[in-house]
């Protein structure tokens, strides 16, 4: 046989614009499903932050002795839903008010008496940042003697999960529909190459080529088109990234394993369609 | 030479011939090979020894004359080394060795048929399919052509010919005339025909 890799860029060199055409398509709908994967990216992304934000606040009273206060923390570390633990005194929660809300600077600085009192900010384990971990934590600590009251922000994290939830479901959804898209597209451009090729199959049939003679070729140009259409989307997609992080917002790269198994994606459907292809076209030549 | 009317089966028996198609009822036998016992995956070892050429010479329009022959001996995986060399020289034997880089489409109709037929001999074939190969020539291509033909059967290819052209029959007294009316043969000129 042949090498491949030569026939196959002779092959090209033969038709540059069928072959330029069928890479633009496949690279068009990988971008438009980089794009789609993209978004979901850094939508996801935007969900993680929110969600490391989830925290349980346990309000002390101010009678509390520090041997109480050390107690409920070594309580608070033993709950696997527990990641860490924060003491805020009364001094540096009055500090952080002054700073947040500065609006109310002049009512802090003329108080005789701090009445903010001082906290334990729970950070919730990675796995536990759901509304059953939060309830879990919050059901430990609430009726402890010296915890004067707890603060969760129950709607935002309900809200939040919700929110999660129907992102996960939208996403796979549209994915899915994107991903079928793009198949497609690139299924019906591999399928144009070869029906564009169809008398050069009939002779090579006619003469005497085997069937696996006349289909190898065609399946390593499947291969290098869709691995071109691959490369050429992804490239496109990474300067669509650069040049919104420039000029609209910043934007986070998909991470490079997805990169590869897109590419992988579109070499493998190149191969497979044109297989499929050929062999039709060998089977209606010759049945 | 096989002539009779059109739609008289002409065509129908060089595809049955080249296993293009496939006999409802019996059997086609092709030197050695049966059309009932050859496996689909097989028949292009018949198409090895049994060449075809089409009225419109199905060429590859976007080659070279020599592209269009080396293509050929390419795909039925003659040595690369060979290939330049036994291009030309089936280019030679047709007598189109001259117009070898050539592209297809700037040739007349004559010379693309004298392409095909090179591109035909590209397996050394012992039969030549040839399904009315001067249909779509003038006066002069067609004798060039026939010419051709018969200086191909003297070097011991035997060819098949469907023509419907009456002064092809005519001025090749000498070749064998089957004629066929509605799928049947009806004369044979070296044979008696009827049971």
């Amino acid at each position: 046989m042949r090498p491949l890799f030569r026939e196959t860029l002779a092959s090209v060199k033969r038709s540059p614009l069928l072959t330029g055409l069928s890479i633009s398509m496949i690279s068009l709908a990988l971008y438009i499903l980089g794009l789609f994967v993209l978004a979901v990216h850094n939508f996801y992304l935007a969900l993680d932050e929110m969600e490391e934000r989830i925290q349980v606040v346990a309000y002390i009273q101010d009678t509390a002795t520090p041997e109480h206060i050390l107690d409920l923390r070594r309580i608070l570390t033993s709950i696997p839903e527990v990641k860490g633990v924060e003491f805020v005194t009364k001094a540096e929660a009055l500090q952080r008010a002054n700073r947040e809300l500065p609006e109310f600077r002049d009512i802090f600085s003329n108080l005789e008496n701090n009445p903010l009192p001082a906290s334990l900010e729970i950070q919730l384990a990675p796995d536990s940042r759901t509304p059953e971990g939060t309830l879990n934590v919050v059901g430990t600590i609430s009726s402890h003697p010296i915890v004067e009251g707890v603060e969760y922000g129950q709607e935002w994290v309900d809200t939040f999960f919700a929110l999660s939830r129907i992102a996960g479901a939208a996403s796979l959804l549209f994915g899915a529909a994107f991903a079928v898209a793009a198949s497609l597209i690139i299924g019906t451009t591999m399928k144009i190459a070869v029906l564009a090729r169809k008398q050069e199959i009939e002779i090579m049939q006619l003469v005497g080529a085997r069937d696996r003679s006349i289909l190898f070729p065609f399946l390593a140009e499947g291969a290098f088109t869709g691995m071109s259409g691959g490369i050429l989307g992804t490239v496109l997609t990474y300067v669509t990234v650069k040049l919104m992080s420039q000029y609209v917002f910043t934007v986070n790269w998909i991470p490079n394993s997805w990169v590869l198994i897109g590419i992988a994606a579109t070499i493998t459907l190149g191969v497979i369609t044109s297989g499929f292809s050929v062999r039709r076209q060998l089977k209606e030549i010759s049945p | 030479m096989m002539t009779g009317h059109s739609g008289s089966g002409k065509s129908t028996v060089l595809k049955l011939a080249h296993m293009v198609d496939h006999p409802t009822l019996g059997d086609v036998y092709v030197n050695g090979f049966s059309s009932k016992r050859t496996a689909r995956r097989d028949i292009w070892k018949l198409r090895r020894q049994v060449g075809f050429i089409f009225q419109d010479f199905r060429l590859l329009p976007n080659r070279t004359v020599l592209e269009n022959v080396a293509f050929v001996l390419d795909v039925i995986n003659t040595p690369r080394k060979e290939i330049s060399s036994r291009a030309k020289a089936l280019l030679t034997q047709v007598g189109i060795e001259t117009k070898s880089n050539r592209m297809i489409e700037d040739l007349s109709g004559g010379e693309q048929q004298q392409v095909a037929i090179g591109r035909a001999l590209a397996s050394n074939p012992v039969l030549l399919l040839a399904d009315e190969p001067t249909g779509n020539l003038d006066s002069d291509s067609t004798k060039k052509i026939m010419d051709l033909f018969w200086s191909i059967n003297r070097s011991g290819t035997t060819i098949l010919m469907a023509t419907h052209d009456e002064n092809v029959v005519r001025d090749y007294p000498k070749a064998r005339l089957l004629e066929l009316n509605r799928g049947e043969l009806i004369k044979d000129s070296e044979h008696k025909v009827g049971y």
